[in-house]
């Protein structure tokens, strides 16, 4: 009898100048990662709200990632710096609802860094997949509102 | 009621880089079904005429109001599609274009696996899209008129390339004349070329021009606005000298009673309380300095306009304020010398034989106190000089950092004793840690002075070395050699000009950790500052020599002169943040927030304002936001939220 | 029978405070029994089940519910009402968010049943009993229990709200002006809470005192600072205030006192998760650049959901806690 494997949904957050550019080299390249990281695209790393993150874990993310420019590179100056503070404080909070710290990952790719993207991608996944489903509605139980992503 | 979207999906195969791996049909079909979706088509390549036209023709057709591109990276084609749709007679945001090749076809094996998130990306971006809304370009009235700020070399410079009959520049400087540092030195490196003959034509030419509007002897007090509408308030000292018909006779100088240390020296020699800034100066029209001058202290002196056949003197003279508009402000502030007061073991004291390279300058200066003779401060001629590298520079414990020219200064001013003949038989020993000379024709240099008998020691730490003065000379002890010397000349770092601090805060910049003025970007972008329209030249944003504070002027009048056309409006950026007031309770927190300063606060009505100019969209607010009161266009939360739930 | 509006005050998993909110209008509820009949108020009067569902759908005008819902009892109760209610306002931060028995998402049932019913060193439960949905006493009397859910729901995950009326408590004003407004019939749009949309900031009297420039370098607890007194912004001493993210209406009562806010009053209209808006604000004011030194700020506040969803866990994007 045939198990089917678990395979992670991982939402990336990428930004328009550094990671998109990334994830792109890694295509030119070839370089294949697993089909389970899809990508978000948003302007600058430091957009990406902790909102998102927490409704990406309550709507069936197993692992979600914010991919930003390294330190002093950052194409506004310092967005990739109040990713990396909000990432910071989300962490800990994310610990005290039980959802494990390694479900959540930031890291710096910049626009040339195909390499690293394939390979950050690919280490999440395989993270993701010894951790298990997340599974966030069936963990809390039923709730009786209605769903809060339009 | 909103009307019901007419949404149309267009696959491209990309010549099978796409369908090689993805199966765009059966997505397709899969795409069509759902709710208000119209159309879903395949083609070979969108990107081509053909492609574009059908494009095109689909939306005309299916009076479509949306729509998703499923192809190839935003960042080659995103303009293509989006000139497509304004050709459509759609706003140009109406569409998404959904990358799955670079980051579906390319990097997957299994076509299932492919094909299954090619069409969760698809969907996701189908969520995302009915959010967008219509945004058009916008466009500002603006200032052409440019603000240098400092009238060295990099600040005439930057006026002269930028000054016309449709931009006038205001050049604000806060000594009596031009030049800055460089009005200094006798001669320049790698040639020893005359420095004054080199610079005088320049700053000539900025007095004479009729664009630009010379303010010497003021000060900049305050700059409001922002890019192209900016408003400074100029605050003009009073000289108590009448420009016009002062003819620069000097006569008035000798009669002055007062005498106090020249700070144009750097204190070496004396000036009188009427003084002009240096000989040669530009303008060169004196001053009247009210610190030092009797009738400022209650006395009834009228020496000077006694002297005066002119009628040049004009005791009821008053400081003069004015505001001016601009579009831009140039920051040419320059540079001063760290204090070797703060190195403890060298015991600097300003009144002995040991100097600061830029006091030397002025003591083998032509125009300098001694005429330009080597002599030690009891007026005998030294016998042995030696000058130290890097004195407060490349040490953690001071400034950490190379100020890149004084060790060409150095060798300069050891080839311009010799050449000049300024003090025969003295022997000169130079104490250095790297010999940092960069420049065209400085090797050459540095050989002829080696095979001419100049000493050439390295030290590990220059900082280091111990000084002790006894007896007319000055002990330096140091783990390499112990050496005595008549004259010492200490090549210190170039430090901000502390005078600067104030304008630079109100102009919001940001400073390094040594206090130098923050361009954009270090390597692709460093005259432009995050502050549009705010642009950094000379060595206030890092030490320079006279090459690259001109090449900076420059530098600085391109950006303006593309950036800020006369006559033009300003197009600003469409996709930028707006701060809701019905929801903002001014709480401030974006305010810290944002690296262009583009937030303000308005304390009439207690609410955070977005400057729509000074910002770029970046989205770091909206997230900070506590009231979710700031909206990033395009990006929005729903927006992003609906791609998020499209995709899970 | 008068022909006075009916009106019901029920609790669910509540302290009580609401009910003496209500009883804080001092005079002024002599203004309101004035002008409506209240037909169920457990705390106060003798009305049982039974009337209320005697009652036509519809036949109340009002219900007004505090409390967290917990228990299949309260879930029953709250569903009635609201059959036989025309509007139904969800009362005081128990009911709009989950309140501070919200908190109990951070456990389940059997967490609280062991520690409350077993571990407690001060029991006396040799035989280790836990309450029963159903148990016979003495062989013959049949007794049951509500069955004690594992979360708390604010009042509008279990049956449709129309109104919510903020605060722990809500303040003498709020409620005047709800009540006001339902009897004189200009209640705003349906889903509205009935409290100033802007948050705390704006009416704040230590508003002034706010730098535009806010940096912090560390968390410090209320108690751990000596100079709560002296009118400044706390945030600006790194003090969490949940002003920023919490509604206004509550009069700074707390900031009066020199409290820091704690955000009873819920998030302002365009937030839905209170917590996680303040955390963003935080995070994003924290000082340092340096990937060293950003945990170091965050470990000073060792525990984040306590200040951030005080009142607003069962509320949240995430809900409650996982149970491994």
């Amino acid at each position: 009898m045939t198990e089917t494997r678990f395979e992670p949904n991982i939402v990336a957050f990428v930004c328009n100048w550094c990671s998109y550019g990334g994830a792109d080299i890694a295509g030119s390249m070839r370089l294949k990662y697993p089909s389970n990281v899809k990508l978000i695209r948003v302007m600058c790393s430091g957009r990406v709200d902790p909102e998102f993150i927490m409704e990406a874990f309550r709507n069936g993310a197993d692992g979600v990632m914010v991919l930003a420019c390294h330190p002093k590179d950052c194409h506004y100056i310092e967005g990739n710096y109040k990713a990396l503070k909000r990432y910071n404080m989300l962490k800990p909070l994310l610990d005290q609802f039980n959802i494990e710290q390694d479900r959540l990952c930031l890291d710096w790719v910049s626009a040339s860094e195909g390499e690293k993207f394939a390979r950050v991608s690919r280490e999440m996944n395989e993270r993701i997949t010894k951790l298990g489903p997340l599974n966030w509605e069936k963990a809390i139980g039923p709730v009786r509102s209605t769903e809060v992503l339009s | 009621m909103k009307e019901k979207e007419r949404l149309g999906f267009f696959l491209c195969e990309c010549s099978k880089n796409i369908s090689g791996t993805v199966d765009v049909h059966k997505i397709k079909d899969e795409l069509r079904k759902l709710p208000d979706v119209v159309t879903a088509e395949v083609t070979n390549l969108y990107c081509s005429a053909d492609g574009k036209a059908e494009i095109i023709e689909s939306i005309k057709k299916n009076k479509l109001t949306k729509i998703v591109i499923g192809g190839c990276s935003v960042k080659q084609h995103e303009h293509t599609f989006m000139k497509v749709l304004e050709e459509a007679g759609l706003n140009p945001y109406f569409m998404q274009l959904v990358n799955i090749r670079e980051h579906v076809a390319w990097v997957t094996d299994d076509k299932d696996k492919a094909t299954a998130k090619a069409s969760a990306l698809l969907k996701a971006a189908y969520h995302r899209v009915q959010f967008h809304e219509a945004f058009e370009k916008k466009e500002i009235d603006a200032n052409a008129d440019v603000l240098v700020i400092g009238g060295g070399l990099s600040g005439c410079e930057a006026a002269l390339n930028l000054a016309s009959e449709e931009r006038k520049v205001y050049l604000v400087e806060t000594h009596p004349s031009l030049g800055g540092q460089a009005t200094k030195y006798e001669s320049s490196f790698p040639s020893l070329e005359c420095c004054s003959c080199m610079i005088l034509p320049k700053l000539q030419e900025v007095v004479e021009n009729p664009h630009i509007e010379l303010l010497t002897y003021s000060d900049v007090e305050e700059v409001v606005g922002f890019f192209g509408n900016f408003e400074a308030t100029i605050n003009k000292k009073a000289k108590y000298v009448v420009p016009d018909k002062c003819i620069g006779c000097n006569e008035c100088l000798a009669p002055c009673p007062v005498e106090v240390p020249n700070e144009y020296d750097d204190f070496l020699g004396k000036r009188k309380a009427i003084h002009f800034q240096v000989t040669g100066a530009t303008p060169y029209l004196p001053v009247i300095d009210k610190e030092t001058c009797l009738r400022f202290k209650g006395e009834d002196c009228t020496k000077c306009r006694d002297a005066c056949l002119f009628e040049a003197i004009n005791y009821d003279d008053e400081d003069e304020k004015s505001t001016i508009s601009v579009g831009s402000v140039v920051l040419a502030t320059g540079f001063e010398s760290f204090d070797p007061a703060l190195i403890p073991n060298m015991h600097y004291t300003p009144d002995t034989d040991v100097y600061t390279a830029l006091q030397f300058e002025r003591l083998i200066s032509n125009t300098g106190p001694t005429s330009g003779k080597l002599l030690k401060r009891d007026g005998t001629k030294p016998k042995s000089l030696v000058m130290v590298h890097c004195v407060g520079s490349r040490d953690k414990r001071y400034k950490n950092y190379c100020s890149n020219i004084c060790c060409s200064v150095l060798l300069k001013m050891s080839s311009q004793i010799l050449e000049e003949k300024l003090a025969e038989g003295i022997q000169i020993t130079h104490l250095y840690r790297d010999m940092t000379i960069g420049s065209t024709g400085m090797e050459n240099m540095y050989e002829k002075l080696k095979q001419e008998g100049v000493g050439f020691i390295r030290v590990a730490n220059p900082n280091d070395i111990n000084f002790n003065s006894q007896n007319g000379q000055i002990h330096l002890t140091l783990p390499e050699k112990n050496l005595t010397a008549d004259m010492v000349v200490l090549a210190t770092a170039m430090v901000p000009n502390k005078k600067a601090e104030k304008l630079i805060d109100m102009l919001m910049l940001s400073k390094d950790e040594e206090g130098f003025v923050m361009p954009t970007h270090r390597k692709i972008d460093a005259v432009s500052t995050p502050i549009e329209g705010v642009i950094v030249i000379g060595s206030a944003s890092y030490p320079k020599d006279i090459t690259h504070s001109i090449i900076d002027g420059s530098a600085a009048a391109g950006k303006i002169a593309f950036e800020l056309k006369p006559g033009k409006k300003l197009e600003i950026e469409t996709l930028v943040s707006f701060i809701d007031e019905e929801i903002c309770s001014g709480c401030k927190t974006c305010i810290s927030i944002c690296p262009y300063k583009a937030i303000g606060y308005d304390s009439e009505k207690g609410l955070s304002v977005i400057n729509e100019i000074l910002c770029r969209g970046c989205g770091s607010c909206v997230v900070a936001c506590p009231s979710n009161a700031i909206t990033a266009r395009l990006f929005e939360d729903n927006t992003i939220l609906a791609e998020l739930g499209g995709l899970l | 029978m008068s022909d006075k509006p009916k009106i019901a005050i029920y609790w669910c998993s509540s302290c009580g405070g609401c009910e003496e909110a209500v009883v804080d209008l001092n005079e002024a509820i002599l203004d309101v029994v004035d002008a409506v009949d209240i037909v169920f108020w457990p705390v106060a009067m003798d009305f049982k089940y039974e009337d209320v569902r005697k009652y036509k759908d519809g036949e109340l005008l009002a219900s007004f519910i505090n409390g967290g819902i917990r228990l299949s009892e309260q879930e029953e109760i709250v569903k009635l009402l609201r059959k036989k209610s025309q509007l139904v306002f969800a009362f005081g931060s128990c009911a709009v968010m989950g309140g501070i028995p919200g908190l109990a998402n951070m456990t389940n049932r059997e967490g609280i049943f062991t520690r409350v019913y077993k571990e407690i060193e001060s029991n006396d439960n040799p035989e280790n009993r836990v309450p029963e949905t159903e148990t016979k006493l003495d062989g013959k009397y049949d007794l049951e229990l509500p069955e004690f859910y594992n979360s708390v729901y604010p009042l509008d995950q279990i049956i449709p709200v129309d109104y919510y009326i903020p605060g722990c408590a809500p303040s003498p004003e709020t409620i005047t002006d709800a009540f006001t407004a339902i009897l004189e019939g200009k209640l705003p749009e349906k889903g509205s809470v009935l409290s100033p949309a802007k948050s705390l900031c704006d009416t704040c009297p230590r508003k002034d005192t706010k730098p535009d420039r806010i940096e912090i370098e560390r968390f410090v607890e209320p108690h751990h600072y000596d100079k709560l007194d002296d009118g400044r912004c706390f945030l600006e001493a790194g003090i969490i205030c949940m002003g920023p993210a919490t509604r206004g209406g509550c009069g700074e009562r707390c900031i009066n006192a020199n409290m820091p806010c704690r955000g009873c009053y819920g998030p302002p209209n365009d937030v839905k998760d209170q917590g996680v808006r303040m955390m963003s604000a935080l995070a994003s004011l924290i000082k340092t650049d340096k990937e060293e030194e950003i945990p170091k700020v965050i470990e000073t506040l060792p525990d984040l959901i306590g200040p951030l969803y005080m009142y607003g866990l069962p509320s949240s994007i995430l809900f409650r806690r996982k149970i491994k």
